[in-house]
Order: structure tokens, then C-alpha cells, then sequence
């Protein structure tokens, strides 16, 4: 059993905290009496994860095995995650792999001919033939690529089909390879407990027409937390879709669980807490922090993305989507959920290099706030870390960049819509479909690699939840022209910032740092 | 007589043909100043290809700029005005009854006193078929309905002076004799008989086999890929009667100079003028026959003008300066008129009722001779001084004329022609390319000046030649006639006109400022169609070429290390390839595609949806997409004309509205190396272009296109609004000179 998640209250003569502030890092000595909470350290993974998967697939929950579901003739579609999880992408062999191998080994054996691999990438960016390699290994890829396996196009009118509407008149459309399948097998991987589950096919196969019921201010607002399904409407929509469509299609869902081992040895630093920091653990953070404040951004860039995860492999499970997941559920918890006793005015947290919409790219301020707001402030299970009207610290630079390959419709969005508004109910309704339907985006999106142009609307709305609750938002090292344009405030340091803060919590605020990464949860009481 | 005018016509009505025409629409104008006390006028006049007779006169007529000072004049009452007094009869004088109902025929049988018949085709050189239909049958089947009509009205067949032919002299105002100008006998009733036979004959002759063949070929190879098979049997019809209409304005004009006329048109009204003479039966008639009808003098407004009017073409080739030489003699009189004078001898002679058929002319050389010297320096003057503004916005000069006479004239421009001819002939056995292609447009322009030149010379040569001079006595005497108050309402007396202050401060000002006929088509056109955005791609759109993709599409699918062996294998090739693209952009692309050969479709497919985020996408210029993504947006169709393989642009169908471009042809499910069609280059652009635009019911005028290479000039040339990006040398002379945009387009800077 590994270490939990726990926290200290600094001390005086405590050392100062490392922060993650994008390609860099930020270190600074926070007041006394601020509440530190570090994630618990990594499960110890499954000894053997191919005996793992072979037996969830002998033995699914709510369904008969694999084995038995497959017969000759047959269409079997096999879609994936994409490249969004887990961050950072992991070492060599990724569970896909694994668990696709298994798959088409039962499925030869038993004759199937007809089988499409897709990368349920919903309006993500296309994954490139190396990506693909990477997740699914060189020989699956040399087998199948680019006929039988490809990456979904939520654009391609022509093979998405419209397959139902829910009870609330929500538009459920979905891959016609995937509505025409004999069984559908969606291989998983549980990073974060927001995703697996229904929301795997309806934002991972859907088109934009469906995605929109889900992906919008009004249903985001109300999900509270991301990571807390029961309580979030934008499961609650995806829920509703799930049941229209296992009507229609048979899946089979595999997913797996991840421990915490984000970082190889290099970064110790970032796993252990500084109080333990040893002369050498100090040293060669502070090596680090010096070189990559130093060196050339895009230099210290490519440095943080040549980073694979170690991750292991803390569970596998397999059968029908909703046991599944809610087994799945539980060991993401296990991992991941720290409890925390009572909230805090002031929330402080490291705005890592890394998000799930700038793998191998950059993380720009739409993205920043994104990452802050929308995945970091949801970490939580019950309630918020912070509470209502408090203020949330983030150490990010912020700087105005953006990957033009990746990103296009973001910078017309950063320059054209937030300079008129930043509200998220106006910027849906006055821009969200010219920037859905335009023919550059769309084309950029099924022909090069470009996310969808109604993505960062989505990647906004994310942050509906933080925007209603928070009181302020202020980033420390943040680009002042950035971060007002996108209506936050900016602080050189965190002390700086904490002062800040008490024009909305009063002059005796009490602080909490969440240490991320890596990535933890709370459970609030 | 001592009555006036406006009294004389009290309670009468008038019945006028050709009131859309330019001396009509003057007419009417003048009756509704000038005649308040007439009872009706009644106007007939065939519909439009999309107006009603009634629209035409509501719209053109009494839109136009003739009624503007009436209608200032009477305000809201002008509508009141027009309803009160005006009928407007939808019909055709060509038809049986007028192709009017029987209530109508019976109230102008009632009620016409008076009918003025001003419609003719005054078209010089129109085809036999036309100009005797306009100006010979329509004109009897009115006259003999008139002649059934109870108040036998007066019958004014408005003619020309110049029926009188080539060689007269002295022209009295005498009916026509028995003789045709050049003395040969001539019965009119037989005359058009056997015109009617040669009419037949060649349209006999258009249906011969072969020649049906090949206008069905032509129109094929004009249509090329893109014609469907019912548009090739149009085309091939349009040439056909493009080939007949040759033949009958030949057979026209021959005959009308064997018999001593300059042309059909004053061959067929002189047959009218004997038609009606002898089928007039007892109706009173007046023929008047007025000269080279000008803008006006005094009313509606000095120089008021509608169309082009005779001598305004010459004069504007003048200023234009493509007529560098005038082919008549200087001392020759030119004899014009003011249409308002036309119009006021027009309405004094139409209240009479002569019991013989009276003449009259209606002209200036008798009285007040203009020459053509004199014409020349007071419009070379004039255009010194007010310069008309070439394709680049420069002022052109005049040319000075020296009058070498016609023959001479012509005998130059012959030659010329000859020469150019050989010149095109020896450029129509080099390939097709640039450089070709620019020689071949000077030659065209060359050869288009000459033969304008020499168009003019053949049309109007024989009335610049004329000696003849128009008596006007009898006009004189009707004029002198007059009550004083009616010799100020209604003058004409040719003398009283000064001929440089009419032309310089009247005249030249107005049709130099009037919109050209080509400006009005395209205001008339401009509902239906839609606006397109034509884009080429290599080198526009994308800074690229066939020959990049091709390498990138090779080396993309080979190991790194094997690549620097290719380009080693490659590069030699490269010097024959840039030297056959010099000489011609298509026998390139054919040559280049041959590289191609063996490919399968799958492959260049799959590599093409790899170029565009590997190749295509770094080469795009910001500039470029910003001005497509704006067209987009205003809603115009978008389409890419490119010479580049489909493949290569397939991932553009979603920004692209359509894409034409080169396709290769497959033999077994491979590619052989050959095109299939034509490739898109030079004028085959141009040709594609204009096929897909009528197919499309795309509006080429009010349409954009953006290119880079002089083998793109004609498809530039194609659209009203062409814009030369990053030209090369000769594109960027060729756009200063036509006064093109020019825009330069940057890679991957800031879309501007």
C-alpha cells in the first residue's frame, strides 16, 4: 500500500514551495499557516497486466465474454481514446495497446474479418500515424492504417447518423461505422473520473450536433463537479444519450485505471514533498527551475513534452458501460481522492505545462484558464476546495502563444470574440455556430490537425462551474494582456497575489495549495 | 395656314410606331410638351424579351432622360399626364391585324387621324431577312390597315435621305421613280420577291450536311469537357445561324450595291418608299426622309442622345484612337441633323393632307453644309482639350488625320491585315504557351483596330464619300409657313444651327458621358447570377507548383536516407521542364503529369490527404485565405481553377464550392501519365471558366478572380473584377496596362 494523499500546515521556518507554472516552475515561501495538501503516492500497479485484461475479458461484468460476442461475418468497430489521456502520455507499451491486442487476438480466432480501429477523438485534433503508433504499437498500425484504422470525423456528413433523440430532445447522433457495428468494443483508459463511461462514444464519436446538448454553458454551470458525475449535469446528458444508444448498438466497454506515477526519476521533485526534499532533490529542482526560466521557451517546451509517464496499470475491467465504469470509478477514487477537512478563501495550485488539449503543442491562454478553472478547480468530490466567493491563485505565464497547426480557430476566438466579450452565455450565442459551420476550421479539422472550430467554445464553457462560483482569479507570472483580456487579474508573485486576494476575502484569509502534479482529488467535508 | 400647330391637332389622335426608338422617344416627348390638346396617342410597340410593350415605355421611354424635364415640370401630374393621353398598344407590325384584338383595331379605325410610322431597323449592315422584315413588310401590313380605317388618316413613312444611293448629286424631295440610283430598271413588288428566294436558298444551303457537321464539331471543341449534349445542338444552332446571318448580310449588301445603294438598310427603305406608294390606295401620305439624325439642338435638352447614333461609333473610335486614318474625302459634306428638328418637321407636316404623296427632307447640307474637315478639327479639338481615359487611366491623344482618301485607306489596312494574318498563321503552328500567347494578343488587338478600321471605312466609307447634297426647299417652304408662335415652338430651320457650338458644347460632351452600351448590358444583367470567387492554386493560393508537390509526394514515401539520391536523379530534369513551362504552361503540365504513369489512384489519394497538413498547409498564404474567407462569407460561390491534379486538392472541397482542375486518366484502375481532357492552362481556362459559369448561372462580370501567371491572363480577363497576386513580369505588365488590382501577397505574414 502505497503513501495516502495528506496534508501539513506550513510552518515558519518551512521551505519554500516549488509550483509548476507551465513550461517552468515557480518557487516562493507561502505565508505560515497555509494548508499544503500532496497527492497520495502511486498503487502499486497489477503484476501482470496482460493476465489482467485476459481475465476481464473472460470475466465482463453484465455481459457475456468477448469470446462469445464475436462471430464470423460480423462488423466489429474498436474505438480508442485518443491522445487527450493519460498526460503525460505514457511509456511504451500504452494499455491500448495491450488491451486492442487482446481484443483482435479473440477476434481472429474467431474469424472476424470486418474490423475498423478508430480514435474516438470526438472534435479533437486528428492523431498523427506516429501518435497512432505510440498508443497502438507499429504492428497494428502497419496493419490496419489509414483504411481500417483511422481517426473519427465528426464533419464527415456522410457516415455520421442521427440514431435518436433523448427525452429532452437531445439530438443523439454518432459514427456510422459505429451505428452499423455488431458490437462496439471502446477501449478506455481512465485518467481522470470525468471521462469513461457514456461520455467515451457521445463525445468521442459524436458529431458537433450531438456534442452541443452537453458541451454548453447552461449544462456546465450546473455540473458540480466534472469529476463527480452523479452530481453533474453534463453526465446527466450523456447519460441520457448513453441509453438511446445501447438501444441501438451492442458495446462492449473495457476500461482501465492508472496509477499516479506521472514523472520519471529526473523530475523526483515534483512527486515528493518539499519538506522531504534531500540537498540533491533541492538542487536539482533548482537546476531545473534556473534552466528552464533560461533557456529558450520553445526549448524548455519540447523538454516538458518528450516526457512519457511511467504510469502502471492499478485496474482493468470489462463488460457492459455502466458496471464497468462504476468499478472503474471506484479505483480512480483509490488513487486519487484525498480528504480534505473544510475549505479554504484562498486556493493556490501549479498550472502544469500540460493539459489534455496540448499534447505536443502549446498551452495557450484559452487553454491556461481552461486548465485551471475547468479541470483543476473541478478536482473535487462534495464541494469545493475553495468556497463560494473565494479567490483561486494560479502560476501560469500565460503568454499569448498559440500552436497555429492545432489551435487556429482559438487565436480567431482569442482575437475576434474576447476583445467584445467574455461572457460565456453571449460568446455561445453570437459566435459559437459561425465559428461550428466554417468551411476553413472544418477543412483544417479533417485534413490537417486542428481542433474543431467549435472547441475552444467548449474548452470556455468548461470554466462556466468556476466563473459562477469564484470570486476572483488572479495568475501569478501571468501576461498582463492575456489574462485582462480574458478578465483575470495578475500578480508577480504569490504573496503579491495573496494581497490581491483580500479585497474579496478579507484580511485573514485562510490558504490552501493543492501540490498538482501529479493529479490527486478531494473529498471536502 | 394660320392656325397653330397645337390647335390644328386639337381633339385628334395620332398613331405612332417606333416610339421606343431614339427619334419616338423624342417624338413623344415633344407631343406631350408641345400638344396639350391632342385627344390620344396611341403607341404600338412590340414586348421585350422580358418587358411587356407597356413596361418598355414606362420604364425606358418615359423613364428615361428625355422626360426629365417634364416631369419636373409637371410633378405628381406627369402619371396623370401620360394615363390621360397615351395608349399603349402591345403588338407588332409584322403580324397579321398589328397583332392587336379586335377592339383595338376598331378604336384606331375610329379615332387615328394621323399615323407617324418611325419604325425601322437601322442597322446598315443587319441581314437581308431582318432588315426586310423591319423595313419592308412591317411597314405595309400597317399601311394597309390604315387603309381600311374610317377616318383614312394620314399615312407619314419616315424614311431616310439616303435612299437617293451612292452616285446622286443634288437630291430634290421627289417621290421615287421607276429606276433604282444607278438607273436600272426595278419593280419593288418583284425585287423583294426574289430576295425572298435568296433567303430561302441560304438557309437551304445552312442545313447542307457538311456543313452541319461542322458546326456541330465546332461547338464541340468550344464546349470542350464540360458540355452536355443538348448544349453542344444549341451551340451548333447559334453557329449555324451565325454562318447564315454572314451570308444574307453578304447577299444584302452585294445586291444593294449592284442596284446602286450603299447598304441594305437604304436599299430595303427605299423599297418601302415604293411599296407604299403603290399600295396606298387613297390614304394621304407624307414620306419624310431626314438625314444623319443627332443629338439634339434645343429640346428636350441640347444634346440629348439615345444610343449610338451614326457618326458617334466614328466618332468614338476617333477618340479612342483606333481609327488612325479616315477613309473620305475632307471636302465631303457629312450631313446631320438635331433629332428636335427632325421631330418638329415630323409634326408641322403630319397635319396635312395633301391629295398627291408629298416629300419631304429633312437635312443640312442644302442650307447649312457641313464638312467633314470641319467636323474633324472641331472634334479633335475637343478631344485635346477633354481626352478620353485609356484601360490605364491614361489621357488618349486623338490621331491627326491627312485624309489619304478611301481607297488608300483601305488599301493600307488590307495590307495590314494580310501581314498580321501571316504572323497568326505562323503562331498557330507553335505550341500553345506565354509567350505565344502574348504575340498572338498583340496581333489580335492589331488585327482588331484594322479591321474595325476597315469595318468602318466599308459601312460608312460610301457617306463620307457622298457628294450629295439634300434639297430642303419643300421643308423650307413648310417651315416658312408656319404661324411665328409655331416657328418658336416648333423649329427647324437647319440654318439657324451652329454646328461647333452644337458639337463641342452639346454633342461630343453627351456621348462621351452617356454609360456605353456594354456598361447598361451589364446593369441589365446583373439580377440572375450569382458572384463567384475564382482562385487559382499554385502560386496564388498556395506558394507552390506541380513540380514541388511532385518531389514532396516522392521523397514523403521514401526512407530519409534515399531522398538526397532522388533529388540527385531528379534534378537534371529540371532545366527541360523549366524551359518547356517558358514556352507553354500546358505542353508542361502534360509533359510533367507523364511522372504520374503507373500511380494508382488509392496511393495519390492517400498522399494527397497527406500534402495538404505535410505540404500545402505551410504554404498557404495568410492573405490569400482571408480574401477567400471573406468571399465565403458574403455568400459567393468559391471556386479554385487550377492546372494542379484533384488529389492534391480534395482536401479544399469544404472551403471550395467547386474545384476544376486536372484530372489524370486511368487505364485498369492506373494512372497512364495522360490527362484526361485538356489541361487547365492559358485560354483553355478561360474557355472552362466561361462553360462552367453558364452552367453554374454564374455572373463572370460581377465576379472575382485572383491569379499569379501571365498563362492566367485570360481567365483574369475572363471576370469584371480581376486581381493579379505576386504577378510575374508580364502578368504585372499586362494588369498596369488594363488597370487591374495588383496585391502582394506574403508567406505566412499577417493576413492584411
Amino acid at each position: 500500500m502505497s503513501r495516502p494523499g495528506f496534508t501539513i500546515t506550513l510552518e515558519k521556518n518551512s521551505p519554500p514551495m516549488m509550483f509548476n507554472a507551465g513550461d517552468g516552475f515557480h518557487y516562493e515561501k507561502l505565508p505560515e499557516g497555509t494548508r499544503v495538501i500532496y497527492p497520495p503516492g502511486p498503487l502499486n500497479p497489477l503484476a501482470d497486466p496482460n493476465v489482467a485484461i485476459e481475465r476481464a475479458l473472460l470475466e465482463p461484468m453484465g455481459m457475456e465474454p468477448l469470446h462469445e460476442l464475436l462471430h464470423p461475418g460480423m462488423k466489429l468497430t474498436i474505438a480508442f481514446d485518443d491522445i487527450s489521456i493519460p498526460l503525460p502520455p505514457m511509456q511504451k507499451p500504452d494499455i491500448r495497446q495491450l488491451v486492442i491486442e487482446k481484443v483482435l487476438e479473440k477476434a481472429y480466432a474467431k474469424g472476424v474479418e470486418d474490423i475498423h480501429l478508430i480514435a474516438a477523438l470526438g472534435l479533437h485534433r486528428r492523431m498523427t500515424r506516429a501518435e497512432l503508433a505510440h498508443c497502438l504499437g507499429k504492428k497494428i498500425v502497419d496493419r490496419f492504417y489509414p483504411n481500417r484504422l483511422y481517426n473519427y470525423d465528426a464533419e464527415d456528413e456522410e457516415n455520421n447518423v442521427v440514431i435518436g433523440k433523448t427525452e429532452h430532445g437531445e439530438e443523439v447522433s454518432v459514427s456510422r461505422r459505429v451505428a452499423e457495428s455488431d458490437l462496439l468494443v471502446y477501449v478506455n483508459i481512465n485518467f481522470i473520473s470525468m471521462d469513461g463511461g457514456h461520455k467515451s462514444v457521445h463525445t468521442g464519436l459524436s458529431p458537433y450536433s450531438s456534442i452541443r446538448h452537453h458541451h454548453n454553458p447552461r449544462t456546465l454551470e450546473n455540473t458540480r463537479s466534472l469529476m463527480d458525475p452523479p452530481n453533474s449535469a453534463m453526465h446527466g446528458s450523456l447519460n441520457r444519450m448513453g441509453k438511446i444508444f445501447d438501444e441501438n448498438v451492442k458495446v462492449f466497454h473495457i476500461e482501465s485505471t492508472l496509477n499516479n506515477a506521472a514523472f520519471p526519476p529526473v523530475f523526483d521533485f515534483m512527486a515528493k514533498p518539499e519538506h522531504e526534499w534531500s540537498v540533491v532533490t533541492k538542487a536539482n529542482f533548482l537546476a531545473n527551475h534556473k534552466a528552464t526560466s533560461a533557456m529558450p521557451r520553445k526549448v524548455a517546451r519540447r523538454i516538458f513534452h518528450s516526457i512519457r509517464a511511467p504510469h502502471g496499470m492499478t485496474s482493468v475491467q470489462a463488460g457492459a458501460t455502466d458496471p464497468v465504469h462504476e468499478e472503474t470509478l471506484k479505483n480512480c477514487y483509490r488513487q486519487q481522492l484525498v480528504p480534505v477537512e473544510g475549505q479554504s478563501d484562498v486556493l493556490i495550485m501549479g498550472v502544469p505545462y500540460l493539459g489534455p488539449y496540448n499534447v505536443g503543442s502549446i498551452m495557450n491562454p484559452l487553454l491556461v484558464q481552461n486548465m485551471l478553472l475547468g479541470y483543476m478547480f473541478n478536482l473535487y468530490r462534495g464541494k469545493p476546495l475553495v468556497r463560494e466567493g473565494g479567490v483561486v491563485i494560479g502560476t501560469h505565464p500565460v503568454s499569448n502563444e498559440f500552436h497555429k497547426v492545432h489551435h487556429p480557430s482559438y487565436i480567431d476566438l482569442y482575437n475576434e470574440v474576447l476583445p467584445e466579450t467574455t461572457d460565456l452565455h453571449e460568446i455561445a450565442a453570437r459566435y459559437e455556430e459561425k465559428y461550428a459551420y466554417d468551411p476553413w476550421y472544418r477543412t483544417l479539422y479533417r485534413h490537417s490537425y486542428a481542433y474543431h472550430g467549435a472547441h475552444p467554445f467548449t474548452v470556455l464553457y468548461w470554466v462556466a462551474h468556476a466563473l459562477d462560483y469564484v470570486g476572483k482569479t488572479i495568475f501569478v507570472g501571468g501576461d498582463p494582456e492575456t489574462t485582462s483580456r480574458m478578465g483575470y487579474e495578475r500578480a508577480d508573485t504569490v504573496a503579491d497575489a495573496l494581497e490581491r486576494a483580500k479585497d474579496v476575502v478579507g484580511p485573514n484569509p485562510s490558504v490552501t495549495y493543492m501540490h498538482i502534479p501529479p493529479l490527486f482529488m478531494c473529498e471536502v467535508s | 395656314m394660320s392656325s397653330t400647330l397645337r390647335e390644328q391637332y386639337r381633339g385628334k389622335a395620332i398613331l405612332l410606331t417606333g416610339g421606343t426608338g431614339f427619334l419616338g422617344t423624342a417624338l413623344i416627348e415633344k407631343i406631350l410638351r408641345s400638344l396639350p390638346d391632342l385627344k390620344r396617342l396611341y403607341l404600338l410597340a412590340r414586348p421585350s424579351r422580358n418587358k411587356s410593350a407597356e413596361e418598355r415605355f414606362r420604364e425606358d421611354v418615359f423613364g428615361s432622360a428625355a422626360f426629365a424635364g417634364l416631369r419636373e415640370k409637371f410633378g405628381d401630374a406627369f402619371e396623370e399626364l401620360v394615363s390621360g393621353k397615351v395608349r399603349v398598344l402591345e403588338g407588332d407590325v409584322y403580324a397579321p391585324s398589328l397583332g392587336l384584338e379586335r377592339d383595338a383595331l376598331d378604336e384606331l379605325s375610329r379615332e387615328v387621324d394621323v399615323v407617324v410610322h418611325a419604325a425601322a431597323s437601322v442597322i446598315f449592315d443587319s441581314p437581308l431577312d431582318a432588315a426586310l422584315n423591319a423595313n419592308v413588310r412591317g411597314t405595309l401590313n400597317l399601311l394597309s390597315l390604315a387603309r381600311e380605317w374610317e377616318r383614312k388618316p394620314l399615312f407619314m413613312h419616315v424614311s431616310t435621305a439616303y435612299v437617293a444611293g451612292i452616285s446622286a448629286s443634288f437630291v430634290r424631295e421627289e417621290l421615287p421613280g421607276e429606276i433604282s440610283p444607278n438607273g436600272t430598271l426595278l419593280d419593288p413588288q418583284e425585287e423583294i420577291a426574289s430576295l425572298e428566294a435568296v433567303i430561302e436558298e441560304v438557309d437551304l444551303a445552312s442545313r447542307e450536311r457538311s456543313l452541319m457537321r461542322r458546326f456541330d464539331t465546332e461547338a464541340r471543341r468550344e464546349l470542350g469537357m464540360v458540355g452536355a449534349e443538348d448544349e453542344v445542338a444549341e451551340r451548333a444552332d447559334q453557329l449555324r445561324r451565325a454562318w447564315m446571318r454572314e451570308r444574307l448580310v453578304e447577299r444584302g449588301t452585294s445586291r444593294a450595291r449592284e442596284l446602286g445603294w450603299h447598304d441594305v438598310y437604304t436599299f430595303t427603305k427605299s423599297l418601302a418608299e415604293r411599296m407604299v406608294l403603290r399600295e396606298r390606295g387613297d390614304l394621304p401620305l407624307i414620306i419624310l426622309r431626314p438625314a444623319i439624325i443627332e443629338s439634339s439642338f434645343r429640346e428636350p435638352y441640347p444634346g440629348w442622345i439615345q444610343g449610338s447614333k451614326m457618326a458617334d461609333p466614328l466618332i468614338m473610335a476617333y477618340a479612342k484612337g483606333i481609327l488612325r486614318e479616315f477613309p473620305g474625302d475632307p471636302e465631303s459634306l457629312v450631313d446631320l441633323v438635331p433629332v428636335d428638328h427632325v421631330v418638329n418637321a415630323v409634326l408641322a407636316a403630319a397635319v396635312r393632307r395633301p391629295r398627291e404623296p408629298e416629300v419631304f427632307h429633312v437635312a443640312s447640307s442644302d442650307r447649312n453644309p457641313l464638312r467633314y474637315r470641319q467636323l474633324y478639327d472641331y472634334v479633335r479639338s475637343y478631344f485635346i482639350k477633354n481626352p478620353l481615359k485609356g484601360s490605364g487611366g491614361r489621357p488618349i491623344v486623338p490621331p491627326e488625320w491627312d485624309f489619304p482618301g478611301r481607297r488608300s485607306v483601305e488599301m493600307r489596312l488590307r495590307a495590314e491585315l494580310v501581314g498580321l494574318k501571316v504572323a497568326s498563321e505562323v503562331l498557330s503552328r507553335l505550341p500553345e504557351g506565354h509567350m505565344v500567347t502574348d504575340a498572338r494578343g498583340r496581333i489580335v488587338r492589331a488585327e482588331k483596330r484594322a479591321r474595325m478600321s476597315l469595318y468602318y471605312s466599308r459601312i460608312y466609307g460610301g457617306y463620307a464619300t457622298i457628294s450629295s447634297t439634300f434639297s430642303t426647299a419643300r421643308t423650307q417652304e413648310l417651315y416658312e409657313t408656319l404661324a411665328p408662335e409655331d416657328k418658336q415652338e416648333f423649329p427647324f430651320d437647319i440654318a439657324a444651327v451652329d454646328w461647333r457650338g452644337w458639337l463641342q458644347g452639346a454633342h461630343l460632351p453627351s456621348i462621351t458621358t452617356k454609360p456605353g452600351r456594354r456598361a447598361r448590358r451589364r446593369v441589365s444583367e446583373e439580377k440572375p447570377g450569382e458572384v463567384a470567387a475564382i482562385f487559382d492554386v499554385d502560386g496564388t493560393l498556395v506558394g507552390s507548383n506541380v513540380v514541388s508537390y511532385y518531389a514532396w509526394l516522392r521523397m514523403h514515401e521514401m526512407p530519409a536516407a534515399a531522398r538526397p539520391l532522388w533529388i540527385a536523379a531528379f534534378l537534371p530534369k529540371i532545366p527541360y521542364y523549366w524551359a518547356l513551362d517558358k514556352l507553354s504552361r500546358a505542353h508542361f503540365n502534360r509533359a510533367f503529369y507523364k511522372n504520374y504513369r503507373g500511380w494508382k489512384p488509392a496511393r495519390a489519394r492517400r498522399l494527397g490527404l497527406e500534402s495538404f497538413p505535410g505540404f500545402t498547409l505551410e504554404r498557404i498564404y495568410p492573405d490569400a485565405l482571408a480574401r477567400l474567407r471573406e468571399h465565403k462569407e458574403k455568400g459567393h460561390r468559391i471556386v479554385l481553377l487550377s492546372g494542379a491534379l484533384d488529389f492534391l486538392l480534395e482536401p479544399f472541397e469544404d472551403v471550395a464550392d467547386d474545384v476544376l482542375c486536372a484530372r489524370l486518366a486511368e487505364e485498369d484502375g492506373t494512372y497512364t501519365g495522360e490527362l484526361s481532357g485538356a489541361p487547365v492552362a492559358g485560354e483553355a481556362r478561360a474557355r472552362m471558366l466561361a462553360s462552367f459559369a453558364r452552367k453554374r448561372n454564374v455572373d463572370l462580370s460581377r465576379s472575382y478572380a485572383y491569379a499569379d501567371s501571365i498563362s492566367d491572363l485570360p481567365m483574369l480577363e475572363a471576370v469584371g473584377n480581376p486581381v493579379a497576386v505576386n504577378p510575374d513580369r508580364r502578368l504585372e505588365a499586362a494588369a498596369e496596362k488594363r488597370g487591374w488590382r495588383i496585391q502582394r501577397w506574403r508567406k505566412n505574414g499577417p493576413a492584411s
